[in-house]
């Protein structure tokens, strides 16, 4: 399965990963639509960059009244079906990574998507510092299966 | 001639509980029968989700649970529509209100909650209704014309869900509360005081502390009804809406031996009393670990999980024992608010508060620390953090004398952050070492040191 590390050693907090992402999804290049989010201490310049681990068993898969997030077991990737979102945030309250994040224009979450249908995903390639790195591993958990139906 | 179906596990209940026991009870034991019973003829819904249905916002079908297909696929006969009148647990069997009988091995109680009715006087007389099934959408319709005046009794989530939809038809709300603050098993009561404001702010009139004593028809013919409280107010309103609660629905357990007080005792296994016989979801009471007291507590997480929990039982397989999490996350007319734990209580003894607020975006957070430990946390309009807390407090993880820094997000907080998640939440996720980091930027940028292209550039010229 595809993983998504990232260092937040490295990370310079400039947001480039979430705009990269922002644009590659949704096509604004807000910083607020990326899947990947900076979350920063103003006053100590630390930063670290936030997006989802795909947890072999997702808190937000449970929480999830929708039935709108589920972990695809082929992929050991967590997907979201944003038809389905309602925005009710249960899936953010639960998350312990701040992995989802909320869209509050569309009142929809947004979750990463590892860019699963380009080589390397947009973050990836917009950060300066290497900060975030993509690897291709071979073993896949299938042990958690919570399809949404 | 009513016939019988002999099966390993029946669920009676299609909410989030009892799907959620299908699905573990599957993963364990892919092949043991599962007959699910529902008492309602339309496929499982999810009953938060309803309010989207008054509103128009979404269909019936866009509201499930479940797709239809997911019943199939995991070999799940659903009988819809199919009321019990009798669980026998002795005899290891149930009857539905056709007549059928169900022989099971295992069974599992998940009928859920039901509205709970407070005692008002002349409640018959006034055109009441509540707001948790499809058919109750259907009773609100008719009712819900612009200008019409509604009368919701209790200001809790539930009120909160249907004063939204209520808003958005166009229906003028009069909210009406006995306790002394909104939403009080969710907010202290600065929080409480924040959330109120948003509702009149959206033409919600608010009365706290009003205990309603009698409701009835407007004297002389007068169109419309009136309410009277206890502080001897007149409150004219066209329809009432009870708000006040869920109450779980035990009158299945009557005279089966099953043991039940406010709800079906369970252990943390999700096991009752009688052998065989599990209860999971709203229809249970279990021991808040904050309070230290037996609860009942409607709510779609901790339902998913009991659910999962008992369905493992079932099967035989083995599951960490239940640990109940307080968690809301509601939107008030789109300020959206989370708590956890014990995050009513406004002067928790033996504990020590923290609150950060901000006047340039107007935000709001406290944390409760007793013990060293996190037992409430309230997140006003900035709920992003919500989840890190959440895990703070259900692995009752020390965090001491940092609460602070974790509320104020500086370097210690942040720092403790990763530590926890370090050491406890995953550490697949930390930075594979074989990725040498610096050296690749180095070698992008054509240098080997930091600084050394310059120096190099120099020293050549």
């Amino acid at each position: 399965m595809r993983r998504i590390y990232t260092n937040h050693a490295l990370c310079s907090g400039c947001r480039a990963c979430s705009v990269a992402c922002a644009i590659a999804h949704g096509g604004t290049a807000g910083h607020a639509g990326g899947a990947i989010q900076i979350v920063r201490d103003p006053r100590w310049g630390f930063e670290y960059q936030a997006v989802c681990r795909m947890c072999e068993d997702p808190e937000c898969v449970a929480a999830c009244m929708a039935a709108a997030l589920s972990r695809d077991p082929e992929t050991g990737r967590v997907v979201l079906d944003r038809e389905r979102c309602v925005g009710c945030w249960m899936c953010m309250m639960v998350c312990p990574h701040r992995g989802i994040h909320p869209d509050g224009q569309a009142h929809k979450a947004i979750l990463c998507d590892q860019c699963a249908d380009r080589d390397v995903p947009a973050c990836v390639k917009a950060c300066a510092t290497h900060a975030i790195a993509v690897v291709e591993e071979d073993e896949v958990s299938r042990e958690t299966v919570r399809p949404a139906g | 001639m009513p016939d019988t179906i002999h099966t390993r596990y029946a669920i009676v209940g299609a909410g989030t509980a009892g799907i959620a026991a299908a699905e573990a009870l599957r993963e364990t034991d892919p092949a043991g029968d599962v007959v699910m019973i529902h008492g309602e003829s339309v496929p499982p819904y999810c009953r938060p989700l309803i309010v989207e249905l008054l509103m128009g916002e979404r269909a019936a079908d866009q509201i499930l649970i479940r797709e239809p297909e997911w019943f199939a696929e995991r070999q799940v006969t659903l009988l819809s529509g199919a009321p019990v009148v009798n669980l026998a647990p002795r005899e290891k069997h149930l009857t539905l209100a056709s007549g059928r009988t169900i022989a099971w091995e295992k069974l599992l109680i998940a009928t859920g909650a039901q509205p709970a009715t407070p005692p008002i006087a002349g409640l018959t007389d006034v055109p009441m209704l509540t707001l948790s099934t499809q058919e109750d959408v259907a009773r609100f319709r008719p009712h819900c014309r612009p200008g019409a005046r509604a009368l919701l009794v209790g200001i809790g989530l539930l009120g909160l869900q249907a004063m939204t939809a209520l808003k958005a038809l166009g229906v003028r709300v009069i909210a009406v509360e006995a306790r002394s603050k909104i939403l009080p098993m969710i907010l202290d009561v600065r929080a409480a005081a924040i959330a109120q404001r948003r509702l009149e702010e959206n033409d919600i009139e608010v009365h706290v502390g009003t205990k309603l004593t009698s409701v009835g028809r407007a004297a002389g013919g007068a169109a419309g009804c009136v309410a009277r409280t206890g502080g001897g107010k007149e409150l004219g309103f066209d329809f009432l809406v009870l708000t006040t609660g869920m109450r779980p629905n035990l009158a299945l357990l009557d005279g089966t031996g099953i043991a039940s007080e406010r709800g079906v005792v369970v252990t943390e296994n999700m096991e009752t009393n009688a052998e065989g016989v599990y209860a999971a979801g709203d229809v249970t009471q279990f021991h808040n670990w904050i309070e230290e007291r037996a609860e009942v507590h409607a709510h779609w997480v901790n339902a998913y999980r009991q659910g999962r929990i008992a369905g493992t039982h079932m099967a035989g397989g083995q599951a960490e024992p239940y640990r109940p999490s307080y968690l809301n996350s509601l939107r008030l007319f789109g300020l959206p608010i989370v708590t956890m734990g014990a995050s009513r209580i406004d002067d928790p003894q033996g504990a020590q508060v923290h609150i950060a607020g901000s006047e340039v975006r107007p935000a709001y957070t406290r944390l409760v620390v007793r013990h060293g430990e996190l037992i409430a946390a309230t997140f006003v309009n900035d709920v992003t953090r919500a989840g890190v807390f959440q895990y703070l407090m259900r692995q009752r993880i020390q965090v001491g004398d940092a609460a602070a820094s974790l509320l104020a997000q500086d370097r210690a907080g942040m720092e403790f952050l990763h530590k926890i998640h370090a050491e406890a939440i995953s550490g697949d996720v930390e930075w594979p070492a074989s990725m040498d980091l610096i050296d690749r930027y180095r070698k992008d940028h054509g240098h080997t040191r930091w600084g050394t292209d310059k120096k190099t550039e120099k020293s050549e010229a």
